[in-house]
């Protein structure tokens, strides 16, 4: 488990595959990533087992917030999306993430931020990586802002590199270094 | 094949390989390349049973420069269709070039490109290639954007691509090591619309 203080990462459960049918098929979460086509049930399990064959430091996680308790009680955590790293490159020590928070009651609550800035943190302090990027459409602008609160820079504007709902959009290609990272935990 | 001013694009042959095996193991030529490791002739062989496995329009092409020697049309003159080619002409295979990660939803492609012979630098040969290839791609393949990613400390290969039109997107930092150093990856890219 990857553990910060609202936010935690696990790994994910076959028992988790009906939410994730269920995001993967919400019109408002597909308009933030690759996905185009109805998913089934039976394409997730299908999906489940590639994932369990991956490498273990590509597998993806479960990403739980911590729910209010009340008084006495134990607090309880939430499922709410999925993160991952792809595509690490262990000669240039560079990774690809990619992540969704599919439970739309929590958005625009800072736990995307939150996990960004945790798994970021996981891949330079624990997986030794200098260079973490990923991929966003440019019709996102709640995803960027997240990244940009997270330390990432804007590289790339990859023009009309994809096609969603009649005409091409941009994906802009962003970026954290491992001594940007220090410096901003040094100054924090 | 796909014809040029003074070039032509050809598939690749299994006799290609040991030229390809020479380039490639280059240093001079692979200061441009993502290769690293040193390359057998069974890295070739695999390589080549792999090209023919691609989509069609994802398959490895041989760069040919027609020979001077028995050229019988004046220089900067369209190269005649083969059938009419005198049979006298000879074609130099100089490098190779390819469209890769063709997206066919978002009609995009990326493409790598090398000039194997070093005596074909600076003389032109890689911008037109690249020409052909463009034009290739979206008159026959139907792109709408085509790419490609280049070494920062490669201005050789960076003119190339401005000359043809690509403009500069942004830089992968850091995104590559060679050398005992991280060096930038640029990326550029060339819409239907400009072109």
């Amino acid at each position: 488990m990857i553990i910060s203080e609202h936010v935690r990462f696990r790994g994910i459960e076959r028992a988790d595959i009906p939410k994730f049918v269920e995001w993967l098929n919400d019109p408002e979460v597909l308009a933030g990533i690759l996905i185009h086509y109805p998913i089934s049930q039976a394409d997730e399990e299908g999906w489940f087992d590639r994932m369990l064959v991956r490498p273990t430091d590509e597998r993806v996680m479960g990403i739980e917030v911590k729910e209010p308790a009340d008084q006495g009680e134990v607090s309880t955590w939430k499922l709410i999306g999925t993160c991952a790293f792809d595509h690490i490159d262990w000669r240039v020590h560079a990774a690809e993430f990619g992540i969704m928070i599919g439970d739309k009651s929590c958005w625009n609550k800072g736990y995307g931020t939150d996990a960004v800035r945790l798994l970021v943190q996981h891949g330079f302090n624990i997986l030794n990586l200098n260079r973490i990027f990923l991929h966003v459409f440019d019709t996102n602008p709640r995803a960027i802002r997240a990244y940009e609160k997270a330390g990432f820079t804007l590289e790339v504007r990859e023009r009309q590199a994809e096609y969603k709902n009649g005409r091409y959009i941009d994906v802009l290609l962003m970026s954290i270094l491992k001594e940007e990272f220090r410096r901003m935990r040094e100054g924090l | 094949m796909i014809y040029g001013d003074r070039i032509r694009l050809r598939a690749v042959e299994r006799e290609d390989l040991p030229t390809f095996k020479k380039w490639i193991n280059d240093p001079e030529v692979r200061q441009g390349l993502g290769v690293y490791l040193p390359l057998s002739s069974e890295d070739e062989e695999e390589w080549f049973e792999g090209v023919r496995k691609h989509p069609p329009d994802e398959r490895n092409l041989v760069i040919e420069v027609r020979q001077p020697d028995e050229l019988s049309i004046p220089p900067g003159e369209l190269a005649s269709p083969p059938e009419l080619e005198p049979s006298e002409t000879t074609w130099r295979m100089i490098g190779g070039c390819s469209f890769f990660k063709l997206d066919g939803r978002n009609r995009s492609a990326e493409f790598g490109i090398m000039i194997g012979d070093k005596n074909y630098w600076n003389h032109g040969y890689g911008t037109e290639a690249v020409r052909l290839l463009v034009k290739h791609g979206f008159n026959t393949l139907n792109l709408n954007r085509i790419y490609l990613r280049v070494l920062e400390n490669n201005p050789r290969a960076i003119r190339a691509y401005e000359k043809v039109g690509f403009i500069h997107e942004g830089r992968q930092r850091q995104a590559e090591y060679k050398d005992g150093g991280y060096l930038d990856l640029l990326v550029m890219s060339f819409l239907k619309d400009e072109f």
